[in-house]
């Protein structure tokens, strides 16, 4: 203590300036305590129970079944407020004994875009700007299937064109999905049925998962989506078509909210040349294990060791 | 530190209680009224939104839009036998052959939202009796039964001609040049198919009949491999016939018109900047 009552430490010079007197600074911060302790007590008491939730909210797969109960009726009220319309958001689990796969028919695809558009229609995609999760490629016949002679912006009077065919591509599902290892926040990941699915909630929107899908698969929401009121789908999973936020991404899940159910995913339906299938890879007796066992199987990029659970195939 | 005054120690102490106390009360206030609030705020979110005056009672499915009139029938087995095909006799254009074939290809809004109880099937309740459950043959309406016309077993011209009278909208572009009615359908009783063999089947089994040229489609069709998919892929498969797909007088499909292409990066502004 020196004399003039100001503290110092034995160790340092006096300072130059004088001192604020040691009192001040302290009341000083204490004000400065009790603002913010009344800020945060204002806003912390002021907000929802829903809002704080929110805020504290766990990881998906950390929710106990009660929690997810209510996570889910939050975001159906949440939803209705928005939308004005009542939503089903659901939850279902991974089947037991079933894993998903896809097969392709490249020999039939005529590349009409009718399951782009059945897509969105079906997953709330954004309108505007524009997300697709199937990008449908039109390639040479004489070029086979080589990404240097592919064209997704083709637009003819009619489809099929003479010497092309068609190569729609979508999230091929990997078995080992790169996507999920770069997570930095453990947002994606691969379910039991093999689905890689997303984490709207949890998802950072560092888009390093954009970056490691060697399908551009992935479709990043640079602003919050725009969906016509009267063209949403209020049948959704939580981890599948529930509307989407600003700053998330977002790719196909195998249209969960069906296939869950029994369902065929609403691209297979629409294909009007039946060049779609889908199934359980462990039952024998499935489409698309009759489809493996019997035709000539492409796998896209298949020296990439990513495991397709997309199969491309040549009914013909 | 015998130069602490006692005066110091009694204000740290009360400064120390109150960082303690602005940081217990908000939490405490933040984790006591949770459970029993949010019932009641939920109640109140979901009252705000029955208010808004515009919101339609919701359906159980997503009501279809009534832009797309019903084409053929809704290729769903099960579905009511051929009451969509009205639209047919209004609309001049299925008579023409390629838009009708066309109309064969295009899913309707209404059936994909069509409600199916997907469940899961045992396997010796998928190998019972009716294993191919198909719909109804797509006929034209008021077409079938044949026999209404056709009412004289004897009465059949086996020369390849030009119709001029009626079924003049048929135009055989299927199979050898030489193919003419009777190689598929039953020359005296009409509201048959009859087989090469000379088997006569109905019209609902006509996958056999097709079968005796395209086998291996048939077998594709069998395994699930060939055919439109609709409904549920865990419960009984849902078959559609050939002819609900191919126009079985001119079976190649035609050609579409695409949906509009995706825009191009070129084409992407932000929103309010064009």
């Amino acid at each position: 203590m020196s004399v003039d009552g100001k503290r110092r430490l034995p160790v340092l010079q006096p300072t130059p300036e004088p001192q604020a007197p040691e009192g001040a600074s302290r009341r000083a911060f204490l004000k400065l305590m009790g603002a913010a302790a009344a800020t945060g007590m204002t806003s912390l008491t002021a907000c929802t129970a829903e809002q704080r939730e929110r805020f504290f909210r766990k990881h998906f797969k950390e929710l106990s079944a009660d929690e997810l109960k209510r996570r889910l009726s939050i975001l159906e009220a949440e939803y209705e407020k928005e939308y004005g319309k009542k939503f089903r958001v659901g939850a279902e689990p991974p089947i037991d004994g079933v894993v998903f796969a896809y097969g392709l028919d490249i020999s039939r695809c005529i590349g009409c875009r009718r399951c782009v558009y059945a897509c969105v229609d079906e997953n709330n995609q954004s309108r505007d700007p524009q997300i697709h999760y199937i990008t449908v490629l039109e390639m040479e016949k004489k070029h086979g299937v080589d990404l240097h002679h592919a064209n997704e912006y083709y637009e003819p009077e009619q489809v099929p064109r003479e010497g092309h065919f068609y190569f729609p591509v979508a999230c091929q599902q990997c078995d080992n999905p790169p996507c999920t290892k770069v997570c930095p926040v453990g947002a994606t990941w691969k379910e039991a049925d093999g689905v890689v699915v997303i984490d709207y909630d949890w998802c950072i929107g560092c888009r390093y998962c954009m970056a490691a899908c060697p399908y551009g698969a992935r479709h990043f929401n640079w602003t919050s989506p725009s969906i016509p009121k009267d063209e949403l789908n209020t049948n959704t999973h939580i981890l599948g078509n529930r509307p989407r936020i600003q700053g998330v991404v977002e790719k196909c899940h195998f249209c969960l909210q069906r296939t869950r159910n029994g369902r065929y995913p609403a691209c297979v339906e629409v294909c009007p040349v039946g060049a779609r299938k889908f199934g359980n890879l462990l039952d024998p007796e499935s489409e698309i294990r009759q489809v493996i066992e019997t035709k000539r199987i492409f796998i896209f990029k298949d020296d990439l060791n990513t495991h397709p659970k997309f199969f491309y195939f040549y009914g013909l | 530190m015998t130069g602490v005054s006692p005066r110091l120690t009694f204000r740290r102490a009360f400064i120390g209680a109150g960082v303690l106390l602005a940081i217990a009360v908000p939490l405490l206030l933040f984790f006591a009224p949770k459970h029993s609030a949010s019932p009641d705020q939920r109640a109140a979110g979901q009252g705000q939104a029955a208010t808004v005056p515009s919101t339609p009672p919701p359906a159980a499915a997503p009501a279809p839009p009534a832009t797309k009139p019903p084409a053929t029938k809704p290729p769903a087995a099960g579905a009511a036998p051929a009451t969509t095909t009205k639209g047919a006799d209004e609309d001049p254009t299925l008579h023409d052959l390629a838009a009708r074939s066309r109309r064969r290809l295009e899913t309707t809004q209404a059936e994909l939202h069509q409600q199916f109880d997907c469940k899961p099937v045992r396997k010796d309740e998928s190998a019972s009796a009716d294993q191919y459950p198909v719909p109804n043959p797509p006929f034209t309406e008021g077409i079938f039964p044949c026999t209404r016309c056709h009412d004289r077993p004897d009465d059949h011209n086996e020369t390849k001609r030009t119709l001029t009278l009626q079924h003049t909208d048929i135009k055989l572009v299927h199979g050898p040049r030489e193919q003419w009615c009777y190689g598929c359908h039953n020359p005296t009783n009409r509201d048959m198919l009859r087989l090469a063999g000379g088997r006569l089947i109905s019209f609902d089994d006509s996958y056999e009949l097709c079968g005796q040229c395209h086998g291996p489609k048939l077998r594709d069709w069998r395994l699930g491999i060939h055919g439109r998919r609709v409904g549920c892929w865990n419960g009984k498969r849902q078959y559609l016939l050939c002819v609900n797909c191919h126009s079985p007088h001119a079976p190649h499909f035609p050609k579409l018109q695409p949906k509009p292409r995706p825009k191009k990066p070129t084409e992407i502004h932000a929103r309010g900047d064009r």
